[in-house]
């Protein structure tokens, strides 16, 4: 745990570089995680009166007065001295100009400084201008970082508002990004909306699989079963089995027994549930092998089972290949396929060359066996 | 430490999520392999001037940032082709397999000849402090032609206070 000072001076920090967002964000994460957000949220609330002191100062402040003295101004440096001691109260009282004015000076790192606070105490008061802005003036890491923050934080407040905007924007990566953050805020606080907005509108570009995807993966973290159940009927719906899988898989970075419990008691085999396994296969392989190993016996023998083993087995191997090596050869449980075994295999040259040959002689003569033979030794490694 | 260091699985559906949005160059099959990890510092401090990176950007902006160490078993060209630029790029992302998120700290590589790897990668960086729940996420992306390119990603399946 940080130290306590260390907690008030990054808190008081967000709320300088991104307002409110990080309050509003605490209040709505799932209860794992209460504890932590309850530690810091009361230090991060003064983001408010920052906000309600540029409301005030907007009464009093005379832009053209503002302007008239910057641009009377020779000296760069006074400038922007200047223009940093005026620009809270600028923003407030007419962002757009304030911004257009920054960008008319030479860049530097100063402007740069100044954009930043602008821009940030903008979006807070105007997401949907400062969206707009941001589109049309940025670019790169820093179009794609505001942006995902700008719309995270318009979708706490009004997501119809903020995903309708949005993709009414030309399409591009960041932009995209945008609404996928959207619909992940918005059905964290509102599920309903957020799934019934995308029901009401079925094919939007190219996004709808990934946009119902965030939109289950938000409702995950309040209500699991009930989204698991609606990702279940649209995936089934779409013909979509990875909706299902990625639904399920939310709720299970948050609780994995549960989760599985869950997919066992209420969904029958097919390509939904197929799909579900195959992501807690991987998700056990990372927070717990063993319990991996006594999950599988549960799942239908078959496909089913060979497939989640393979893809447990072969995950695992990435970090304890020995232990996942080991296991695949003693199990009785499945069918492990050649191209798990092979990674497995190829995870244990890695690191453990030595027993590598003794474990891969020991194989059945098979496809593996024979492309493992083929393997070169990591001397050749750079 | 604040954090962890975990093992990581390649995120098949993620890769098809982003190879989707992502502009294509020509180049190697490069890919994340074995463990991967992630440390982050106990404090966090305030760069007015940014945090220098290397990779596919210079400078994160002003911002809160954290001293942050990066680490991946291997680095592979699959290809026999030499490789483009590489970067190593450590990301934020709202939920488990989402498409998109916040790039936290980038660190670039050199060219890597064909069929080789860069073994037991480590590298330090100063990472943008966020401090929210997110999931965490190593990408890697290739220098083209033109564009950088999407190669692969390490996904952890727990989400951190970042």
């Amino acid at each position: 745990m940080k130290p306590r000072f260390h907690l008030i001076l990054g808190a008081l920090a967000i709320a300088l570089t991104f307002g409110v967002t990080g309050y509003v964000l605490g209040k709505n994460q799932a209860p794992a995680v209460t504890q932590a957000r309850s530690e810091k949220s009361p230090a991060e609330r003064p983001s408010n009166p920052t906000r309600a002191g540029a409301q005030a100062t907007k009464q009093r402040i005379n832009v053209s007065e503002i302007r008239a003295q910057l641009e009377a101004e020779p000296n760069p440096l006074i400038r922007f001295r200047l223009a940093s001691s005026r620009m809270e109260a600028w923003i407030a009282a007419n962002p757009t100009e304030a911004l257009a004015w920054l960008m008319s000076q030479q860049a530097s790192a100063r402007r740069a400084e100044i954009l930043r606070i602008a821009l940030n105490q903008y979006a807070e008061n105007d997401p949907q201008g400062a969206a707009d802005w941001v589109l049309k003036n940025l670019e790169g890491i820093e179009l794609n970082n505001s942006l995902i923050l700008i719309a995270e934080q318009w979708a706490q407040s009004n997501g119809r508002d903020a995903a309708d905007w949005f993709l009414k924007q030309p399409q591009g990566r960041e932009r995209d990004g945008a609404v996928e953050q959207i619909l992940f805020a918005w059905a964290s606080n509102d599920p309903g909306a957020a799934v019934d907005y995308l029901k009401a509108n079925p094919t939007i570009e190219n996004l709808t699989p990934t946009l119902q995807r965030a939109a289950l993966a938000g409702w995950a973290k309040s209500e699991p079963e009930a989204a698991a159940t609606r990702g279940l009927e649209m995936s089934r719906a779409a013909q979509d089995p990875g909706l299902f899988g990625i639904t399920l898989a939310n709720w299970a970075t948050m609780d994995l027994q549960a989760s599985s419990q869950w997919l066992l008691d209420h969904v029958p085999a097919g390509n939904e549930r197929l799909s579900a396994t195959q992501h807690l296969a991987k998700i056990y392989a990372q927070q717990s092998p063993d319990a991996g190993t006594s999950w599988l016996p549960k799942l239908t023998p078959g496909d089913e089972r060979n497939t989640a083993a393979g893809i447990l087995a072969a995950s695992w191997s990435q970090a304890d290949a020995v232990s996942a090596a080991k296991w695949a050869t003693t199990q009785s449980l499945a069918q492990l396929s050649a191209e798990s075994m092979v990674e497995i295999g190829h995870n244990l040259l890695r690191t453990d060359p030595a027993f590598f040959t003794s474990w891969s002689q020991a194989l059945p003569e098979g496809p593996a066996k024979q492309q493992m033979g083929q393997f070169i030794p990591p001397a050749a490694d750079q | 430490m604040k954090t962890i260091a975990n093992s990581l699985i390649a995120a098949s559906s993620l890769l098809i999520g982003i190879s989707g949005t992502t502009p294509q160059a020509s180049a190697a099959d490069l890919t994340l392999d074995g463990t991967g990890y992630y440390e982050l510092g106990n404090s966090e401090f305030f760069l007015r001037r940014g945090a220098g990176q290397s990779g596919r950007y210079s400078n994160l902006g002003r911002n809160f940032y954290q001293d942050a160490e990066l680490g991946i078993s291997r680095i592979t060209n699959n290809s026999f082709s030499r490789s483009g630029s590489m970067s190593f790029e450590f990301w934020a992302k709202p939920f488990y397999s989402a498409t998109s998120g916040i790039i936290m700290m980038t660190r670039g590589f050199n060219p890597l000849s064909g069929d080789f790897n860069y073994p037991n990668v480590q590298t330090f960086g100063t990472a943008i402090s966020l401090r929210q729940w997110r999931f965490p996420e190593l990408n890697l992306f290739e220098r083209g032609r033109r564009n950088w390119a999407w190669r692969d990603a390490l996904t952890f399946s727990q989400s951190d206070y970042l």
